[in-house]
């Protein structure tokens, strides 16, 4: 367990309005160098030399000289899942008998072999499809300068994989809709996004299921559309959600609103009062509070105190804070510790 | 592949690790996995390895005749069972078979800059044949062609 410190750090790329729609956004590139096999097809001295390659190459781009340089192979089952909380590196990459690295800065970060050769990716807070695609953007030309990625006229970047072909580009944004799945409509939201080419998934991407409310939307078309394209069409899917977030929160307040002040006001006090708590039941608490707070209920939470309360209680979290391996029901202990001490 | 701890189920949880100066690969099974606390609530691993299925579903069917890459030995037959490419080469080396399977998950077969090319060398060449016909006075074909040049900049 070696990111102790870290453990403790908050997420800087949260929105800290507490009742916004929309909590990040995530700008991803897929890039492969050229002369080399898909991490799948090489042999672990390929894949060696890949990540020694991109770990030197890295070096001497500016901003990126003094970022960590992580061994995956070097780091234990908690560090991994660490990782993954941090939204930093995905399963595929921390989970696999491949030689993989991660170069990791503050809210960028660079996996190496994961499927393919680079997966270099950019957080930021709130709703900002457009900035948040420039600065990545800006990242991997830097990067495309030192090494030359694989691409070609016809099929754009070449990937390891079809479906990140031509841009090489997933752009996602995290959404918090609790009214949506309150009043039941989010099955024809979801529906209807997967009709526009849009994916929606859990918190933390890629199979992982929904949790609280929170929804990882992103564009599922990377071939045959141009990286404005993109950005213009959730840019225009953000706005439709919100109008029918707004829709059904209205509708929940005139009809149910007793009913959802009552839920808010109970998991406040669970929050603040639980002796253990699971992560499970938390990620449903917090939602509620963020709906209480979008109501303009008068809760004494701000949006960096629920950010804290969301990400750095999460288990893996907590696990490299307290340094030691730890059962379930001592995390869940010290999770509800942790939520008594933010709330003070 | 059986999984290393128990060494019953199948292996579905991969990881390399650092012990006593050397890389070992790990593969261990789900239940094994949850004993060690890979899977949390936030943690799913991918079983079925489905959308590797998937794309083998949507690609040809496995009539057509074997390929092989010359460059890393990926063969589509393999390709059709993982749905991965192995190096940049198999892209050139499957295109035929990429482009439907391209076609069914994008809705397009090429990349957007090189579809506006290919448009662009089409305009360009009935420029040409429309310079042909008025050259030798045939307006009746000029006509049509400047009706198919005038479309083909309306689809922009």
């Amino acid at each position: 367990m070696i990111f102790s410190d870290l453990a403790s750090k908050s997420i800087r790329w949260q929105s800290s309005e507490p009742g916004s729609h929309f909590v990040s956004t995530r700008v991803r590139f897929a890039r492969n160098l050229k002369d080399h096999y898909f991490p799948n097809r090489a042999g672990a001295s390929e894949q060696l030399k890949v990540r020694k390659e991109v770990f030197e190459g890295v070096s001497g781009i500016p901003g990126w000289k003094d970022a960590a340089r992580l061994e995956l192979e070097e780091l234990d089952i908690v560090d991994r899942k660490f990782l993954i909380e941090r939204h930093l590196a995905s399963y595929d990459l921390v989970f696999t008998d491949r030689v993989a690295g991660l170069v990791m800065g503050d809210d960028a970060a660079i996996m190496v072999n994961e499927e393919d050769h680079l997966r270099i990716q950019v957080l930021s807070p709130g709703l900002s499809l457009e900035k948040t695609f420039e600065e990545a953007s800006a990242i991997e030309k830097k990067i495309r300068a030192a090494f030359g990625f694989a691409r070609n006229d016809d099929f754009g970047f070449l990937t390891a994989c079809p479906t990140n072909a031509g841009t090489g580009l997933r752009i996602s944004f995290l959404a918090h809709l609790p009214a949506l799945v309150l009043s039941g409509y989010i099955g024809e939201v979801i529906d209807s996004l997967a009709r526009v080419g849009v994916a929606s998934r859990g918190v933390y991407g890629e199979a992982t299921k929904p949790l609280g409310g929170f929804f990882q939307i992103s564009n599922q078309v990377t071939l045959g559309v141009s990286e404005k394209d993109i950005i213009e069409k959730l840019t225009a899917i953000s706005k439709q959600i919100e109008g029918a977030s707004d829709k059904a929160m209205d509708e929940l307040v005139s009809k149910r609103k007793t009913e959802l002040e009552d839920r808010i006001y109970r998991s406040y006090g669970i929050i603040q009062y639980a002796r253990r708590i699971s992560y499970e039941e938390l990620i449903s608490r917090i939602s509620d509070i963020r709906l209480g707070l979008s109501m303009g209920l008068a809760l004494p939470l701000g949006g960096d105190r629920l950010n804290d309360m969301l990400f750095l209680s999460q288990p893996a979290h907590i696990e490299e804070r307290n340094g030691a391996p730890i059962s379930a029901d001592e995390r869940d202990e010290k999770r509800a510790g942790f939520l008594r001490e933010i709330m003070g | 592949m059986i999984c290393d701890i128990c060494k019953v189920n199948p292996a579905s949880v991969h990881f390399t690790s650092f012990h006593g100066g050397a890389v070992t690969k790990m593969h261990i099974c789900h239940s094994c996995a949850v004993n060690m606390g890979v899977f949390d609530v936030n943690m799913q691993e991918k079983p079925f390895d489905i959308l590797g299925k998937f794309l083998s579903a949507l690609a040809l069917p496995g009539t057509v005749s074997d390929r092989e890459c010359r460059a890393c030995g990926k063969t589509l037959s393999e390709f059709r069972e993982d749905g991965k490419l192995g190096c940049p080469e198999c892209w050139e080396t499957f295109r035929e078979n990429l482009a439907p399977l391209l076609k069914k998950i994008h809705g397009h077969a090429l990349h957007k800059r090189s579809a506006e090319k290919t448009k662009d060398t089409r305009a360009s060449a009935l420029q040409k044949k429309l310079q042909e016909a008025i050259g030798r006075e045939d307006y009746e074909e000029a006509a049509k062609i400047r009706d198919r040049i005038k479309a083909l900049r309306c689809k922009k």
